[in-house]
């Protein structure tokens, strides 16, 4: 217990530094832009520009600033956004991470659950056309636009099964209650089944081919169900070591998917962050996104062990 | 920059081209009932960016606030200057510099404070010393500039006289100042609460709705930013009924189809409020269907697009700001260019495409200033509006070919429309000109900033009136070092004329404005392209929607029938 | 001594199976012809490649010509699909965007093998200094939306700082930057494992260098995960060209690359379908193809599947 309380206590730090890191690059990054253009103001007197840069605290030379945002960010502060008068930016990107979030972890219950299926059904009928059909859909899902996927979801969900079912049942765009994360999930874990397909295909089949499996599976419908028991709960192991990776394509994908089904998360506060050209925002969302997806990574590495008794740390 | 208009005489003059409706304006049929669910509500594609008056300057911020805040005038329904506020027009002293205001006496706070003189005196001294984008409105008042400057916080021209009246003394006649008094950065804000929240120069009590009190018939109740804002009437309102709306919510949704899809399944009373707009496919589809068609309407707006040169002849020349000529600059090849390049544009062909099927915008062809308002030219009176592919042609050979052009960039502002004209302005220039043009789209902020420093060769340029005036256009856009130029355009003979004008009364020097617009023409200062035009998607079962030529129609006259 | 008389040799001539002598590369190559689906994918590639050949020089209409016919027109005799939002012939932006499509992706795929190869060898090979601060780099980028990193840099280097203009260089360069990571990770733990081999050892002893012992025995017995790795990059960087053109951060307009297309039509999803499904088809096509010939490459580079 003690040595995994410790390790859990060094990732800690690690991620601290990671997301200092990460952010500090961005922050430098956005920062060679000049001050009156970081600003984005169309101020047209000098003295309202000067005002301002004063408030914003961009009249200081670049290692200020960089310091006072350092010390800002260790205590949780991550100053004003530059387009939105009056909007604190920390409070802000908490809820919307609480949102992201909601519909994240549904997406990626859906990835998981979906690529299960599919790689189980094509490990089972090896080779034949219900193997290459499931193989085949789990890779359409990552070759086309996640963009066009949505739009199409929306377009079937939130408007032709108004149409169809005369608003009974339809996707109701936006965020409020919880029958608005079904339609975005699907949408946001949908394409990343594939991944997990292939890997629980390959790990059943390797389970599957030895010989005490097969002399089980002969034996009947009781015993086939705990073989493929036993032949799930080895393909979720590869499944686990992927779940960093998914994750992060999971928050890749919802910059696109928060800003198509109109949901106040994290991914649409980048998007929306970047073309408004409100760069303090952008360096948060960056802050918060380096920081979840090390935490992820250190969940995912806590619950392996549970996973996988031959690991131990 | 572009300035959204709020000025009245359109709606006669352009009333021809506006398609209106089932369900515009008052006056429902008395038998229908209204809806339980008093609810207005409406997409947003942004958060707001300015809550404060004295700092608003984007048409969103203003049309949602215009219901919470008001000041000493407003346009009405016809969009003539009417008292708001104040008992009646002011009084203007016989030399035309001080102009005194009297207050209604009943008006109050939507907490309840009565409104007195010493508030505006308040408000306008703090617009004045945020210099906000539109601060400059006041900047005829005597005693601005140091204001302006920050060495004081009180402008001299201002004076109080008593509780209910005060007068405002300028530093040189201007014709155009009444009109002025009738926007939004000289509305009234509350000053006991301002000061109590912080520096009266601080606008954080207007982000609170606990404290972002005004005189509109709506108060903010609920803000979640980047994501809704809540408004409910105003109890006991001063000015008497707020109409039948109990609320309005607003939603924050960044995608159009997703604004379009909830519209469509009954999550909003309309699409349009707050400079809303649909996608070009949703447009059309809707204005080809004889059902939908119904719910669609068509304002035309008063701004105008056009395709802007930069006039640098060389460094410094004719204005400062010039570092290098310009291929377009002068009245040699330059002129001949410009015309070239106008000639070369089948407006019929760019608003098909890049409005909608001409749904977003008509041509321009009279002159830059938009059709209907004042000193418009007419019909069909700008010859390099019209499409002429072998004149364009012949002029580019006689200026030196393509080569005198060299490689050139179109730089406009982030927006699909404005990159749809860009688009088809460089495919109609390689089809009918043999001439490459590469677009760029820059950020509002970014591209601003260089416009005015003349940075760009060709560029997009377009100019929604503040009020009804041609003051507005030429004092921003073309006289000599011209705020909002672009083009470092300077005529010695425009800057006589208009500055001749500025002084008289409208109906005298209106004269004097229409020609220096026709100098404009003569020498195609501007490659003028469309005017535009406001959609509005309302369901037939909300009343008194829609808006005309300068703004939305106000919350107070909604109301939401039984469906 | 006396000299042992000559013993005579039986006449028997030793015939016996030898195992055909195969490299690595013909030996995959007969496991490929053998995976459909992987073969399929190489014709679709092929084809690819002759698009966007012919499109340098011919196309039926000019990819950037708007007004060709009415806006939104579906797919006819004149126009096989149709005519985009500004008129433009679909058909003819689509052969121009298998070009891009082709520079997008290989040249990612080169550039970030170009910087993760070299510098996963060093690590690998050497360990000490050159390690740490490669492994450093590797372990800190795992796991971070590199996508979005690489669109900051887009925006960063074009829009803001305009240091580079709006192309496919800075595309290529911005996700090379934030994806040479997983190359050299690769590289490096082949080097790794490799440096320990007999052979390796063979060449030492005989006095090769380091540079002829990284480049000429080690990188080509890495070779099969390379290429796979490199495959599979392909479609990640054309998804990420159209995941800018999504946001407005794409190629310059009118480039027709099929994610600029996707991103223009597909507000327009349910009037005009045509005109967002033929760059997305055209894409999912290709990039299952890059996805089919890796697996294929995988299997076939699979050292366990060898017999």
């Amino acid at each position: 217990m003690r040595g995994t309380l410790l390790y859990i206590g060094q990732r800690l730090v690690l991620i601290a530094v990671t997301t200092v890191l990460v952010s500090s690059i961005v922050f430098i990054l956005l920062h060679q832009i000049p001050g009156n253009a970081f600003l984005n103001e169309t101020r047209t007197s000098p003295e309202a520009l000067a005002a301002d840069l004063r408030h914003y605290g961009l009249d200081k030379p670049l290692p200020t600033q960089y310091v006072a945002w350092v010390s800002g960010v260790l205590h949780g502060n991550l100053g004003e956004s530059l387009v939105n008068r009056g909007v604190m930016i920390t409070p802000l990107l908490i809820r919307e991470t609480s949102v992201s979030f909601t519909v994240g972890f549904f997406a990626i219950l859906i990835t998981i659950g979906v690529g299960l299926l599919l790689g189980v059904v094509a490990a089972l009928r090896q080779n034949t056309w219900i193997d290459y059909g499931a193989s085949s859909a789990a890779v359409v899902g990552y070759s086309i636009p996640n963009f066009v996927i949505a739009i199409f979801m929306l377009l079937i969900f939130g408007h032709y099964f108004y149409d169809w079912t005369q608003g009974t049942v339809f996707y109701n765009v936006g965020w409020g209650d919880w029958t608005q994360i079904p339609v975005p999930a699907i949408a946001l874990g949908l394409p990343y089944a594939s991944y997990v397909a292939r890997l629980t295909r390959a790990s059943m089949l390797e389970t599957i081919r030895t010989d005490y499996v097969r002399t089980a599976w002969a034996k009947g419908l009781k015993a086939r169900i705990v073989v493929l028991r036993h032949a799930l709960r080895n393909a979720l192991i590869p499944v686990v070591t992927i779940l960093g990776p998914l994750i992060t394509g999971i928050i890749t994908g919802s910059v696109v998917i928060e800003n198509i089904f109109g949901i106040p998360g994290l991914g649409k506060e980048f998007v929306q962050s970047i073309l408004a050209r409100d760069y303090n925002i952008v360096i948060g969302v960056f802050t918060f996104y380096a920081a979840l997806v090390g935490l992820a990574n250190l969940t995912v590495d806590v619950i392996y062990p549970a996973l996988d008794p031959r690991i131990r740390y | 920059m572009s300035r959204f208009a709020v000025f009245r005489s359109l709606a006669v003059a352009l009333g021809t081209i506006s398609v209106v409706a089932a369900c515009g304006g008052g006056g429902g049929t008395t038998s229908e009932n209204l809806a339980a669910d008093q609810t207005l509500s409406f997409p947003i594609v942004d958060d707001v960016g300015n809550t404060d008056p004295g700092k608003m300057s984007a048409g969103v911020d203003i049309d949602i606030f215009r219901n919470t805040y008001s000041g000493l005038y407003k346009f009405d329904d016809q969009l003539n200057e009417v008292p708001d506020i104040a008992t009646g027009p002011p009084q203007v002293s016989s030399d035309g510099l001080t102009y005194t205001y009297k207050l209604k006496q009943n008006v109050k706070f939507s907490n309840g404070d009565p409104v007195k003189a010493d508030d505006f005196v308040f408000s306008w001294n703090r617009a004045a010393a945020m210099q906000g984008d539109y601060a400059t409105l006041l900047n005829v008042v005597a005693g601005y500039d140091d204001v302006a400057n920050g060495k004081a916080t009180e402008m001299t021209g201002l004076k109080k006289i008593d509780d209910y009246s005060f007068s405002a003394t300028l530093s040189a006649p201007a014709g155009y100042w009444y009109t002025e008094n009738a926007l939004w950065t000289l509305w009234v804000v509350n000053k006991k609460i301002v000061l109590a929240a912080g520096k009266a120069t601080d606008t954080a009590w207007a982000d609170n709705p606990a404290t972002a009190i005004g005189t509109g018939p709506f108060k903010m109740t609920a803000r979640t930013p980047k994501q809704s804002i809540d408004f409910a009437p105003v109890p006991n309102w001063y000015g008497g009924s707020t109409g039948t709306l109990t609320k309005v919510h607003i939603e924050i949704v960044a995608d159009q189809k997703a604004q379009i899809t909830k519209y469509e399944s009954g999550g909003y009373s309309l699409i349009g409020f707050a400079q809303g707009s649909l996608t070009p496919e949703d447009v059309i589809r809707y204005n080809s269907d004889s059902q939908l068609k119904k719910q669609l309407t068509l304002e035309p707006q008063a701004r105008t697009s056009w395709i802007g040169f930069n006039m640098c002849e060389g460094p410094g020349k004719p204005v400062k700001s010039c570092t290098a000529a310009s291929p377009f600059g002068g009245d040699g090849n330059g002129k001949l260019l410009r015309e070239a390049f106008s000639l070369a544009v089948d407006r019929d062909q760019l608003i098909d495409i890049a409005c909608s099927k001409g749904t977003a915008c008509i041509k321009a062809t009279g002159g830059v200033i938009t059709k209907g308002l004042k000193g418009y030219l007419g019909d069909n009176t700008d010859p390099w509006a019209k499409f002429d592919k072998a004149k364009a042609q012949q002029l580019l050979q006689q200026a030196g070919g393509p080569s005198a052009v060299g490689n050139l960039t179109y730089t406009y502002n982030t927006s699909a429309q404005n990159k749809a004209v860009c688009d088809n302005l460089a495919s109609q220039w390689r089809a009918n000109l043999g001439v490459t043009v590469q677009c760029a789209a820059t950020d509002r902020a970014s591209f601003f900033n260089a416009r005015t420093k003349c940075s760009y060769p060709i560029f997009r340029h377009s100019w929604g009136a503040d009020y009804d005036h041609p003051q507005d256009w030429f004092d921003f856009l073309f006289v000599t070092d011209a705020g909002s130029s672009g083009s470092c355009y300077s005529n010695p003979a425009l800057d006589q004329l208009e500055k001749n004008a500025n002084t008289k009364v409208l109906s005298e020097s209106l004269g004097d404005y229409k020609k220096a617009n026709q100098i404009l023409v003569d020498n195609c200062v501007t490659g003028n392209l469309f005017y535009g035009v406001q959609q509005y998607l309302v369901h037939p079962y909300v009343k008194g929607a829609g808006g005309n030529p300068l703004y939305d129609n106000y919350w107070a006259g909604v109301k939401i029938l039984q469906h | 001594m006396a000299q042992a008389a000559p013993v005579a040799q039986p006449d028997v001539e030793l015939t016996y199976e030898v195992p055909e002598q195969v490299t690595l590369l013909t030996d995959a190559w007969r496991r490929i012809r053998r995976n459909r689906l992987a073969l399929v994918g190489l014709v679709i590639i092929a084809v690819l490649f002759i698009v966007a050949l012919i499109s340098i020089f011919w196309t039926p209409y000019p990819t950037w010509l708007q007004a060709v016919g009415p806006t939104y027109q579906p797919p006819s005799a004149a126009h096989p699909l149709g005519l985009d939002q500004a008129g433009r012939d679909i058909l003819s932006r689509i052969m121009g965007g298998a070009l891009i499509t082709i520079q997008v992706g290989i040249g990612s795929a080169i550039i970030l093998s170009a910087i993760g190869i070299p510098l996963g060898l060093l690590a690998g090979f050497y360990r000490g200094k050159v390690d740490t601060v490669v492994s450093f780099f590797i372990n800190i980028w795992y796991g971070i939306p590199d996508l979005l990193v690489a669109l900051i840099l887009v925006f960063v280097l074009s829009d803001a700082l305009h240091l580079i203009p709006r192309g496919v260089f800075v595309i290529i360069v911005a996700f090379s930057l934030t994806r040479w990571m997983d190359m050299a990770r690769l590289m490096r733990g082949q080097a790794l494992a490799l440096r320990e081999r007999e052979f390796v050892e063979a060449a030492r002893m005989s006095g090769a260098r380091d540079f002829a012992l990284l480049f000429r025995h080690i990188f080509p017995n890495a070779l099969g995960p390379i290429i796979v790795q490199a495959t599979f990059a392909i479609p990640a960087a054309v998804l990420f060209e159209a995941f800018l053109s999504f946001l407005g951060l794409g190629l310059p307009p009118p480039t027709p690359s099929w994610g600029a297309m996707a991103a223009d039509g597909y507000h327009g999803m349910d009037f005009a379908p045509h005109i967002v499904l033929a760059p997305t088809i055209a894409l999912s096509i290709t990039l299952m193809a890059f996805n089919w010939v890796g697996d294929g490459l995988r299997d076939a580079f699979d050292p366990r599947m060898r017999r």
